[in-house]
């Protein structure tokens, strides 16, 4: 394993160009459905990327989770991945009607284009787990690969909420350790397989100097770790960028 | 080796040996360009031959390669530029240019725009050298849609473009032993005089600290994180040796330990400013901070907060005016502490 990692390093050093990426890439990706958003991520959610979506409660980022859910399974001759999807539910949240309500608002939408797309088969196409703690939910990570191994159309896995079932730990340094832990296989896995993942965040305070800041929990090495960051107010406005500071917010 | 060359000259067969190049090569004049750049008196002292003999056979040198443009290639090689404008004055300004065999660490904290700086420093140089640049990407984060933005942004024509992103090779990095693996790999097709390893002069690494980060915890980790920091290290150092500048992604974080939670206000005489400036720290520890030539952190100037709502968060429209501060924590070759503004555009950082 080891000896072949290495050799197919060696082929591949200076084989990879950015040309070659853009060439063979142009379609793995997963529309939010959101006009503006998939404009500025460059089509949608990229796959083999870790995307999180944050806001305080109520702000739509479970409504995200569901709704890419669903277009991942948009089929190919409408141009999307006709893959499928794991769903981590942490704090038992899960609304089958809400999501049966959204499926069938996208085989209205893709009624012309392909007529099979049905909100039946959609709900069959998702995969569902419920991990109520920290440890559940660690154990659910690990154990995706078998998952991605038997549903090899698995294109995106959702963890909803990331934050939430983290942050029930008392421990700061077990949770610390627990988040990177997750991370690393995350990391692993989406480099395996070409799977999505999209994790929910939820925003905290934090007392930097003397002035407190809003700004999204679990932590700054987290952030550094994650790639793409879409953040969700109560306006129902986006914005891209890992620091509110410096995010850019996205117009229809 | 190169240095042979002078021998071709008629004046250089006609005065020199063998024994004056090595001279040279022990007085630090290893190749054509550093004799080229070299003082007559000091080359006058050094191989006891006349002022003019000097002159003479540089100018001949200077013929000998006007046709197959050596010299011209050398003169790119060894000054690389970042062709952003108000960095390379600052550069010049600290006496460090971005030049071959160079390290340089760039840190910041998560969302100031690292990736957008060395994306552009990647475009800069492929643009205006013939090289290539090897891109090693720990967070499988490369996203060709920006290069490309930043392309057109430019207004070049497809063939441009295309050219370009050629010559920006991506290589994926999950782990600090793959990356050790890498450079060792590129040292070697280098030694083997592949044609590919000796085009790249620029390796950008993003981001270094992504690649340690399951390296922690126990001692033993702690032990193996430091064994292969240092690995990574010397192959660096080596890989600068022959000729290939590095630019590093770091990540620096505001308080590594601090807990979220933790509500107490920090009591100190010191205004937000400094107070920030201290907290905010490159990481993996002291040993990599004296690794490289030249670190720079990027910063968010400070702006006036806007305060929260209700929602937690305002929008505003002048959320991010793009502006950046590059400030010079350590180099070795002068003085640090400066700084100047760039400004993050469409085409990139300007």
């Amino acid at each position: 394993m080891e000896n072949a990692s290495s050799s197919s390093n060696k082929l591949n050093l200076f084989n990879n160009s950015c040309l070659d990426i853009l060439q063979r890439d142009s379609q793995s990706r997963i529309t939010t459905g959101h006009k503006g958003l998939d404009r500025h991520l460059g089509g949608g959610i990229a796959l083999r990327q870790i995307t999180e979506l944050v806001g305080n409660s109520g702000t739509g980022k479970t409504k995200m989770c569901l709704q890419l859910c669903l277009n991942v399974q948009i089929p190919k001759s409408a141009g999307g991945l006709e893959g499928a999807a794991l769903f981590i539910d942490t704090r038992r949240d899960f609304h089958p009607d809400r999501l049966q309500e959204l499926a069938k608002d996208l085989e209205r939408q893709y009624k012309h284009k392909a007529p099979d797309f049905q909100a039946s088969k959609m709900l069959q196409n998702i995969h569902y787990v419920s991990c109520p703690d920290a440890v559940q939910l660690m154990a659910t990570v690990l154990s995706s690969q078998r998952h991605l191994i038997a549903h090899p159309n698995i294109k995106v896995i959702v963890i909803d909420s990331l934050a939430f079932s983290l942050r029930m730990l008392e421990d700061g340094a077990q949770r610390f350790e627990l988040l990177l832990e997750l991370l690393q296989s995350m990391r692993r896995l989406q480099r395996e397989h070409p799977v999505a993942w999209v994790v929910t965040n939820v925003l905290t305070h934090r007392c930097i100097g003397r002035q407190f800041h809003v700004v999204p929990a679990l932590g700054d090495l987290y952030s550094h770790l994650i790639n793409e960051r879409i953040w969700f107010s109560r306006s129902g406005q986006c914005s891209l960028g890992k620091l509110w500071k410096t995010s850019r917010l996205v117009k229809d | 080796m190169d240095l042979k060359k002078i021998l071709q000259t008629s004046t250089g067969k006609e005065l020199l040996s063998e024994y004056q190049l090595n001279l040279l090569t022990k007085n630090h004049i290893e190749t054509m360009l550093d004799f080229h750049n070299a003082e007559d008196q000091q080359l006058h002292k050094l191989l006891a031959i006349k002022l003019e003999s000097v002159v003479k056979i540089k100018n001949e040198l200077a013929l000998l390669h006007r046709d197959s443009e050596t010299i011209v290639e050398t003169v790119y090689e060894s000054d690389f530029e970042t062709g952003i404008e108000e960095l390379d004055k600052l550069l010049n300004a600290i006496g460090q240019p971005f030049r071959r065999g160079r390290v340089w660490e760039l840190c910041g904290e998560t969302g100031a725009g690292k990736t957008q700086l060395l994306y552009t420093l990647a475009l800069n140089f492929v643009w205006k050298h013939k090289r290539q640049v090897l891109f090693i990407d720990s967070k499988q984060d490369f996203s060709t849609k920006r290069i490309q933005d930043m392309l057109l942004e430019r207004k070049v024509d497809q063939e441009t473009s295309e050219k370009a992103m050629a010559d920006i090779q991506v290589v994926e990095v999950l782990t600090a032993k793959k990356l050790i693996e890498v450079l060792k790999e590129f040292d070697r097709q280098m030694a083997d005089g592949v044609q590919a390893a000796l085009q790249t002069r620029v390796v950008v690494v993003d981001s270094l600290a992504a690649c340690f980060v399951d390296l922690r915890g126990s001692s033993d980790m702690r032990m193996m994180r430091d064994c292969m920091l240092t690995e990574v290290a010397c192959r660096v150092r080596k890989l600068a040796v022959r000729g290939v500048a590095f630019v590093i992604g770091n990540v620096s974080f505001a308080d590594q330990d601090a807990d979220p939670s933790d509500d107490d206000g920090v009591e100190d005489g010191n205004s937000d400013e400094q107070s920030t400036r201290q907290q905010i720290e490159p990481t993996l520890g002291a040993y990599w901070s004296s690794v490289c030539t030249l670190r720079l952190s990027l910063e968010i100037p400070e702006i006036t907060d806007c305060g929260d709502s209700d929602d937690g968060i305002v929008y505003n429209e002048s959320q991010d005016d793009g502006l950046r501060m590059v400030n010079v924590l350590t180099n070795s070759y002068g003085p640090d502490g400066d700084t100047c503004l760039l400004q993050i555009t469409d085409a990139g950082m300007v």
